[in-house]
């Protein structure tokens, strides 16, 4: 009876969580301008408006490229880090580490307001660089955790038979930790692809007329205008994510992920 | 004299440590040298500027400082902030810490798999996204009205959307996943025989809890609270799609000075002050947390 009680409990709890993502479904295939959680027609009108609305769609694309140049390089410095950070003690190590973790404590409204004041310093402001420079320092923090926690459950003597067995340290890292470390690769790839594609809050500032990323298109669109248009792009954002949380989970598995 | 061997090897490996491990940092810790640290210095000397001097002058003030912390009408916005996080933080806490134990003690991998991949799930999800599924499901004709009608428990539609109540329950689920991964975490480590050892000695549920399992789980309370309350008292794209202009509160006014009144001096200051108090916060944290597992390793 008790477990019954909490199986109960924890499935409202579910359903809470997951009840602003799920309704956007519904609501997406309206055919009234009008928000509404059951709509009376169905139509996949909305979805049309999404593709035929240009400021969207451009937006999406530059999403996209920015997502996949933020988080490469991200990734290929978080990695170098990572592995700075890993198995060596030297004094300062912790302070380092709380350092390059600090982008994720900051709340992304400050860290968006300094960006703006050095950026137009600096006149780089409304370009793609700044875009870019402003998405890898809030994506490094994710990169370098993820790929610490597999380094550090990674066995060590792997590498240093391989080095007492004459491999130099570079092929010892590319023939022995990169294959052990795929799958925390694959794990941080996907942090900071989807969080730089998320990205809201910092870029609000950095963005333009002529230069908008989606989520800020978004926003935009939904202090204007109220038709299930954004509820569209929701269920396409939400395919999106479930499939590379699909895949991550099939290739990685989240059993022992906390 | 072992110790003192172990010692001394553990420090010739810091030595030939740091010049492995600092090549490998460099590009890291440059980059955020560049953009991160200069831009918050770049922030901060704009906060000594007046407003309207270009911030490039060098008369330097302290004037914007002393505007926002002798205005009574901004000790109400902190006021809101502070009672907002503080709701929202203790909503996340009663709600996340049963669905945390149950996780905790679910046994088989490819349950937790899903359940934990379930709480993932929002988390990779936009913000914008979930908030404005809360304007859907929080509106006159929305889901949730629809329900408290249908159900006889108020005779008309709430007023949901634009309220302080609106922006507490849409913040809440935005942030229970962080509090339930921190609570997990902690709540795993605690061993499932101290409670069944509590209860053979005849406490029941209650006792169990408040006896055994909760002090046990207080670092795990301690962080996921100091979390969500950080990330709550920061988070500026949900109050301003669910909670409106009613809803001032600090992000919303450093929004608000810096993007319509452009006034980037006075925004700047709010923010740095913002920014010290979230650190102080931090800090402190992380000094329970280290002296109550001292204390624990102790006993």
């Amino acid at each position: 009876m008790t477990r019954l009680a909490s199986r109960a409990v924890c499935a409202l709890i579910y359903l809470f969580i997951l009840a602003p993502i799920l309704i956007t479904i519904p609501a997406s295939f309206s055919d009234s301008p009008f928000i509404a959680a059951l709509p009376h027609g169905l139509s996949l009108r909305w979805y049309a408006n999404f593709f035929a609305t240009p400021e969207l769609t451009r937006s999406l694309v530059l999403s996209l490229r920015l997502a996949a140049c933020a988080g490469t390089i991200a990734l290929v410095l978080g990695m170098l880090a990572a592995l700075g950070l890993s198995r060596t003690l030297f004094p300062g190590r912790t302070m380092i580490r709380v350092f390059i973790m600090s982008p994720m404590i900051i709340p992304g409204l400050i860290l968006g307001l300094a960006m703006l004041m050095f950026f137009t310093r600096t006149h780089l402001a409304e370009s793609f660089v700044s875009l870019v420079i402003a998405h890898v320092v809030v994506t490094l923090p994710y990169a370098v955790r993820t790929l610490s926690a597999s380094l550090d459950t990674m066995d060590d003597t792997l590498t240093e038979a391989a080095i007492s067995l004459g491999a130099t340290r570079f092929a010892a890292f590319r023939t022995i930790t990169m294959p052990l470390l795929k799958a925390g690769l694959l794990a941080s790839a996907i942090f900071t692809f989807v969080t730089s594609l998320d990205e809201l809050v910092v870029t609000l500032f950095l963005t333009g007329p002529r230069l908008t990323t989606l989520p800020v298109e978004m926003y935009n669109y939904i202090e204007f205008t109220s038709d299930p248009t954004i509820a569209a792009i929701s269920v396409l954002l939400i395919a999106l994510t479930s499939a590379i949380v699909l895949l991550a989970e099939r290739t990685i598995g989240f059993g022992d992920f906390t | 004299m072992r110790a003192i061997e172990v010692r001394s090897a553990a420090w010739q490996d810091g030595s030939d440590g740091i010049a492995r491990s600092v090549p490998l940092l460099c590009p890291a810790l440059l980059l955020m040298a560049v953009f991160f640290v200069a831009p918050i210095m770049t922030m901060l000397l704009a906060s000594l500027h007046r407003a309207q001097s270009g911030l490039t002058g060098s008369d330097l003030t302290l004037a914007n400082y002393v505007r926002f912390l002798s205005d009574f009408v901004y000790y109400r916005v902190v006021w809101r902030t502070l009672q907002l996080g503080l709701t929202v933080t203790l909503c996340c806490l009663v709600l996340g810490f049963p669905l945390a134990y149950s996780l905790a003690r679910t046994r088989g991998s490819a349950r937790r798999g899903l359940a934990v991949m379930l709480l993932l799930f929002p988390l990779m999800t936009s913000v914008v996204v979930r908030s404005y599924g809360w304007t859907i499901l929080l509106g006159e004709t929305g889901l949730v009205n629809a329900m408290l009608t249908g159900l006889g428990l108020t005779a008309g539609p709430v007023r949901l959307l634009y309220t302080d109540t609106g922006t507490v329950i849409a913040l809440v689920e935005v942030l229970l996943p962080f509090m339930v991964l921190s609570l997990m975490a902690v709540i795993q480590t605690v061993h499932r025989n101290l409670e069944e050892a509590a209860r053979s000695l005849g406490a029941g549920v209650g006792r169990v809890f408040l006896d055994v399992v909760l002090p046990l789980s207080m670092p795990g309370v301690a962080a996921g609270s100091v979390l969500v309350f950080i990330l709550a008292i920061g988070a500026f794209v949900t109050p301003a799609l669910i909670g409106g202009a009613r809803t001032l509160v600090i992000p919303m006014l450093v929004y608000q000075q810096a993007m319509v009144v452009v006034d980037w001096p006075f925004a700047a200051a709010i923010s740095f002050i913002f920014l010290i108090f979230v650190l102080l916060l931090v800090r402190l944290t992380a000094h329970f947390l280290e002296s109550h597992r001292r204390w624990r390793g102790a006993r």
